[in-house]
């Protein structure tokens, strides 16, 4: 509860702070698909790889990266989470492992799976990170379950990008959850009208990718069911998917709140 | 799926790379030759005798023979044949000249609903005399332009994102409604894909229009763009490709539209063959431009400055293509000036234009003042009207929303020092991006990206002989 709060209340001081001139250019707001920053909060570690697209600020705050430090990115301050050069679409922050922030829609589906398989490759090599984050020859613990998360849309699950990473962190028995966003808009687009097939989830079935999907406007359920599939992953059993269907309740960006 | 056996290596290159499969190839040539497989199968069931194949795969192979004498006697392409096959239209082609097909009409009436051709005529009667009127925008024009030749030419199509509601600048408005989804086509975020298909409709007779949301998405699209740049070319000229791509682009100063959505995609794509790529800042440039792109053979990228799309109003030269290979004089030094050599030629583009117009107050005041050419023409370059303009002020500045390192103002700085050196009384000033990403905080984009105030102090530099 109080992490969605925490989404919808973050989002709506970014559009109060965008009105006043005070965020500028792109700004992609998450209001509406709460539930899913409710289940980063309960689930996701700190030490897990996260990767997101342009519409990101409640996906790094639920991964712990400080408020202050996205809002003052936001708003182009040194203090910002990279120092104000990236802004609203690029929040990284290293400590967190949040590794953005990405705007080409599916870019940052391979660069997860990469970052997957770097936690791999740690476990084989026998190698961590320190607290700078920086490799030491101490192995992880053998307990060692982080993954890599990557939110991707319903309209960005059409791009070819999806297919060659389910591939791939089948065949490589990777750490990751492809967590979709389904909120039926690719930008002003209905998905539908593009898409052949909305079961993003069933993208897996050729591959030996299991997914399932939940419905967003029910968070414990969207805790419940996605703990489920992460906890799948960090037993390492492979790659799996989870769908989450939501509402996107702004537009696309206050860009254009025409576009509906 | 037809599961087979490889019987030779990759390609003769490389025999030796066979992991393991030195005996496979082995076994496979002796198990797995689907010839022999054919000619035991049916000769054993007595269709064919072993006579008959034989007397066959001996007629194959004099075929064979002779080709390989018909290669071998044949003479290789003279070395001229490369900048013949640069272009199917030539870079000074008048476009008003080329002829409408002759199915246009039969075509539309029976494609185009009546009441939605209604619609679109309204549509562009309305578009007229915004146009008229000096109204028009950016974005309406290219509209306004992309119907004209819809209907023009019913083989023309279009492709987009968002296309139905518009996409960003109502470039594709009411198109869907009046062509229909085979002609108007909504794509998924993936410009590679639509590029891709794009040039597949080009191969088969079609002339596709691509609308891109915003040009730095077309990175996604390199492989396609680079691959129509190609086909006329490494075809032997068998095939036009007559894409036209369009898209709101460049930099303008204090966007903040962080790094993703600044990249200087007029840079990346200079470089590539067979593509005519032009910008324009203004609604009349824009709609002669893109009328001229769409009935251009090869694949041609109009530039327009992502900022002004709505913004920039003007009147238009309804009906008329313009020239792809002619820079426009936007703005002349007076005499005084020339003739004391108080004057400069700044060449630019995209939202430079609107820069160095609003610069050249202060620059007068200075005592200076500017030529300053708007490269319509990205290349090919306007040579032409740069050369008359450097012969009056022998001094050259370049605002250029590309990188320092490739792009626009470095091809542009290099020609001018090869082909106009002696009209030179001092190096190219160019104002450019430097090497970096776009900052979103404007303190440090101002470092980042040349401004107006830059110009300022560039002609300033110039003309007192700072450099």
């Amino acid at each position: 509860y109080n992490s969605m709060n925490m989404a919808r209340a973050f989002e709506n001081a970014c559009n109060q702070a965008y009105m006043q001139g005070k965020i500028r250019g792109f700004m992609h707001l998450d209001n509406g698909q709460e539930s899913i920053p409710g289940l980063v909060d309960y689930a996701i570690k700190n030490g897990d790889k996260k990767y997101s697209y342009y519409r990101e600020h409640t996906h790094a705050i639920s991964s712990g990266v400080d408020i202050g430090a996205v809002m003052a990115e936001l708003m182009m301050k040194e203090t910002g989470t990279c120092k104000g050069a990236g802004g609203s679409m690029h929040i990284f922050d290293k400590s967190t492992y949040f590794q953005g922030g990405w705007a080409l829609v599916a870019e940052q589906l391979p660069y997860a799976a990469g970052a997957a398989k770097s936690i791999l490759i740690d476990q084989a090599l026998g190698l961590s990170d320190d607290e700078k984050i920086e490799k030491v020859n101490v192995a992880p613990p053998a307990d060692d379950d982080r993954i890599s998360v990557v939110f991707v849309g319903e309209g960005g699950s059409q791009n070819g990008r999806m297919a060659e990473i389910l591939n791939a962190a089948s065949k490589d028995n990777l750490p990751l959850l492809i967590l979709t966003i389904d909120n039926g808009r690719a930008i002003n687009t209905f998905t539908p009208d593009i898409a052949k097939n909305s079961d993003v989830y069933k993208q897996g079935e050729h591959y030996g990718v299991p997914g399932l999907l939940v419905d967003g406007l029910n968070a414990a359920d969207v805790a419940k069911g996605g703990k489920a599939v992460i906890d799948y992953i960090r037993s390492g059993k492979g790659p799996a998917m989870l769908q989450v269907h939501t509402y996107r309740f702004n537009g696309h960006s206050p860009a254009d709140p025409e576009h509906e | 799926q037809v599961h087979i056996y490889r019987l030779n290596g990759h390609p003769p290159a490389d025999p030796e790379h066979e992991r393991g499969r030195k005996e496979e190839k082995a076994w496979a040539r002796a198990e797995q030759d689907p010839i022999k497989e054919f000619e035991a199968k049916y000769t054993e069931n007595g269709m064919f005798t072993a006579d008959e194949l034989k007397a066959a795969r001996k007629d194959v192979l004099a075929e064979v023979k002779a080709c390989v004498k018909f290669a071998d006697e044949s003479p290789m392409p003279p070395m001229e044949l490369a900048k013949e096959l640069e272009y199917p239209d030539a870079p000074d082609t008048d476009y008003n000249l080329k002829p409408a097909p002759a199915f246009a009409d039969e075509v539309n009436a029976r494609t185009i609903a009546p009441e939605a051709m209604e619609n679109v005529q309204a549509h562009i009667t309305a578009l007229r005399e915004k146009a008229n009127a000096g109204e028009i925008s950016v974005g309406d024009a290219i509209n306004l332009a992309i119907h004209e030749e819809m209907l023009r030419d019913p083989t023309t199509t279009i492709h987009a994102e968002d296309l139905q509601a518009g996409s960003s600048y109502d470039i594709p408005k009411l198109t869907q409604q009046t062509y229909g989804q085979i002609r108007a086509a909504d794509e998924i975020i993936d410009e590679g894909h639509f590029i891709g298909k794009a040039l597949g409709e080009g191969m088969n007779g079609y002339r596709p229009i691509v609308e891109l949301m915003n040009t730095n998405f077309g990175i996604y699209g390199m492989a396609e763009l680079s691959s129509a740049g190609n086909t006329f070319a490494t075809t032997g000229g068998q095939f036009d490709m007559p894409m036209t791509i369009v898209g709101a682009g460049g930099t303008a100063p204090n966007q903040a539209l962080g790094a993703e959505h600044s990249q200087p995609f007029h840079a990346y794509v200079m470089g590539i063959p067979g593509l005519k790529i032009c910008s324009a800042s203004t609604p009349d440039a824009a709609y002669g431009i893109t009328k001229s792109m769409i009935r251009d053979n090869g694949p041609c990228f109009l530039f327009c400055p992502v900022k002004m799309m709505k913004e920039s109003k003007g009147k238009v030269d309804l009906g008329q293509c313009m020239r792809l290979d002619k820079a426009a004089l936007v703005h002349e030094a007076d005499e005084a000036c020339v003739k004391s050599g108080n004057a400069v030629t700044v060449l630019t583009y995209l939202h430079g234009v609107k820069e160095a117009q609003m610069s050249v107050d202060a620059i007068k005041e200075e005592g200076f003042d500017v030529d300053i050419i708007e490269l319509r023409a990205l290349k090919p370059l306007d040579m032409d009207t740069i050369k008359e303009s450097l012969a009056r002020t022998n001094k050259l500045c370049i605002l250029d929303e590309s990188t320092k390192s490739g792009g626009v103002g470095a091809t542009i700085s290099a020609v001018i020092a090869e082909e106009l050196f002696d009209l030179m009384d001092a190096p190219v000033k160019r104002l450019c991006m430097d090497d970096a990403p776009v900052p979103y905080a404007e303190t440090m984009e101002k470092g980042v990206v040349k401004r107006g105030e830059d110009l300022v102090q560039g002609v300033f530099d110039l003309c007192t002989k700072k450099w």
